[in-house]
């Protein structure tokens, strides 16, 4: 027992589950959601003054169920989860389908914190890993993803030689911009609602608020729509670039792929409601940057495997393939069709085609126009 | 043979229902040392005034209440029996009666759950003794989740009677708002306590328990005539 890797996925599962259970009975003690914030408040109107640093929020539940008999049953659901942890642990053959509840249970302690949120994370990933079990964690479709993350480069080597993983590409597409929707849909719909009311406003920034209705739902059909295409068109610039100009012999498959898994980063703006704070628009673009930093790193680690160019070649076709996508994509597709969330769009369009220019002189200068290279 | 017996031993699958047991034990030790119930003014209320009032009634039968003002500083605890907060002297006694009753329900539901590490323990280092002795969870487990609800069914009755849930000496919540276990007024909420919470968790837990001894322990081999 607990000697394959495979039981890592119980055991994340578990450790999650306690970690919901405490954290659902701290807030018991609490009589309220855990709400920690970057310096001590006493009301909506310090917090706008002229000359407000930046402030922030997190919260670890959400009022009304921290401070009612629902609180019973959440963490009812917590010991379920662990319940459900520990019997795969102990017999994990013909169990699998218990990982379902698994996700289900962790998902449901959202409310009451999630166990610190990383509890239900761990649960979450424990989860999906067990539907795939015997596969060992990092075989797994999140174990892929968790890789893809670190900037494996191992993993995206794997993907590109693969083509089975098409599929897997797709469904990573999906599920990252599922996530990243839910994140800004609740963001958005929470800002809205506190900006037409101050009470509400209170609410969020100090007991834990948020906004959650049937529009939030509209954003993951949108997203998920216009990733697709944006997929298409990334791939594609990266394919060409890599194929026409520098002579490399991967098929667009590979790319494709590739790209999908970089994607990976843009999933977690589903964390973008855990923090509220003064500057709504200040946190909605340091996570939009941070995302987005992270997933061209991952693009760059993931194609170059794929091309087998040099970093500093594939840095060129990154600063050209990415500059003409960004174009596309936040002059073209973003304000054409009022894409709801946060977004950063640089004016004037002049200024956007002298960032670009220099980024194409960058590529030159890596001499991604010179056909001769060496991959190491 | 030793090493049978060591490996036997150091089987960690026979161990989980004996950690959640215990997780289960100390949950319910904690929650006879921790408020059942609790009365004070909301969080926004506590936020916008820097003041915090609370009210916490004890298992020992007594009130811990607080009254802690951020500036000026100013802190006043006090520790009252339930007598102090009544018109008529039967409410008390009938309070005094139902935190009786749930006492004991958690202190019998302790002797269960000690009695179930105490076999599973056995089954551990020596031999499986008892194929059933997952009753003796079972019993914990229902001992552990009738206490909880035997207090939110019983004590709203009796707090409406009371006529203050608070501590004069802290402020004044009138016993006729108590209207259920949880809720809230303009200037009041109240609900479960930390103690009551623990031991509905210990219940599920004990409960979890159960279900993992059955697994682990699904046959005792019969012993069989020379």
């Amino acid at each position: 027992m607990f000697k394959n890797e495979s039981s890592l996925a119980f055991i994340l599962v578990v450790l999650g589950a306690i970690m919901v259970l405490i954290n659902g009975i701290l807030i018991a003690a609490n009589g309220a959601p855990v709400v920690i914030s970057s310096y001590p408040a006493y009301s909506t109107n310090q917090l706008y003054a002229n000359g407000s640093s930046f402030w922030g929020r997190l919260s670890l539940g959400i009022p009304g169920v921290a401070d009612s008999a629902w609180l019973s049953i959440f963490l009812f659901v917590g010991v379920v989860q662990l319940l459900t942890g520990l019997l795969l642990l102990i017999q994990p053959k013909g169990r699998r389908n218990l990982s379902l509840i698994v996700i289900v249970c962790s998902l449901l302690s959202i409310p009451i914190g999630g166990g610190f949120i990383i509890g239900a994370l761990l649960g979450i990933i424990g989860g999906l890993a067990g539907m795939e079990w015997p596969e060992p964690i990092q075989e797994t479709f999140v174990g892929r993803f968790l890789r893809a993350l670190k900037l494996d480069s191992s993993m995206f080597k794997a993907m590109s030689d693969e083509p089975k993983y098409l599929s897997h590409a797709a469904w990573m597409l999906i599920l990252v911009n599922t996530l990243s929707a839910i994140g800004y849909g609740i963001y958005n719909l929470t800002i809205i609602n506190a900006n037409n009311s101050a009470d509400f406003a209170f609410n969020v920034l100090f007991l834990g608020q948020i906004s959650i209705d049937i529009s939030v739902l509209v954003y993951p059909l949108i997203y998920v729509g216009l990733a697709v295409i944006k997929w298409l068109i990334l791939s594609s610039l990266i394919y060409l670039i890599g194929t026409k100009i520098l002579g490399s012999r991967t098929g667009f498959d590979s790319i494709a792929t590739v790209t999908a898994f970089a994607y990976a980063p843009i999933a977690l703006q589903i964390f973008l409601p855990l923090i509220f704070s003064n500057q709504p628009v200040t946190w909605g673009l340091a996570v939009f940057f941070v995302t987005n930093a992270w997933m061209i790193l991952a693009l760059l680690v993931g194609a170059r495997q794929a091309l087998e160019v040099p970093i500093e070649r594939m840095i060129g076709i990154i600063l050209i393939g990415g500059g003409i996508y960004w174009i596309i994509d936040y002059m073209a597709i973003v304000p054409q069709l009022e894409v709801p969330g946060i977004w950063f769009i640089l004016k004037p369009a002049t200024f956007v085609l002298l960032l670009f220019s220099i980024g194409t002189l960058l590529a030159t200068l890596t001499g991604v126009f010179t056909k001769r290279f060496k991959f190491q | 043979m030793e090493t049978k017996l060591m490996s036997k031993k150091m089987n960690l699958k026979n161990w989980i229902p004996v950690a959640i047991l215990s997780f289960a034990f100390i949950l319910a030790i904690a929650s006879l040392n921790a408020p059942w119930w609790t009365v004070k003014n909301p969080i926004s209320n506590q936020i916008q005034t820097n003041v915090t009032n609370s009210a916490d009634y004890n298992p020992s039968q007594t009130i811990s209440a607080n009254h802690v003002e951020n500036e000026p500083n100013n802190t006043v605890s006090i520790v009252v029996p339930f007598a102090d907060l009544a018109i008529n002297q039967t409410d008390p006694v009938e309070l005094n009666g139902i935190f009786n009753a749930a006492y004991y329900l958690v202190v019998s539901a302790l002797i269960f759950i000690a009695i179930a590490i105490a076999v599973a323990l056995f089954s551990i280092f020596r031999k499986p003794i008892f194929s059933l002795f997952w009753i003796f969870p079972l019993a914990a487990t229902l001992l552990l989740f009738v206490a909880p609800v035997y207090l939110a069914a019983q004590m709203p009755p009796v707090l409406t009677n009371l006529a203050t849930v608070m501590p004069p000496q802290i402020g004044i919540a009138s016993g006729s708002d108590v209207t259920g276990f949880w809720g809230s007024s303009p200037d009041w909420t109240w609900g479960a306590g930390t103690g009551w919470t623990m031991m509905l968790t210990a219940a599920f837990l004990s409960g979890a328990a159960m279900v993992l001894v059955r697994a682990v322990w699904k046959t005792v081999p019969k012993r069989t005539l020379p």
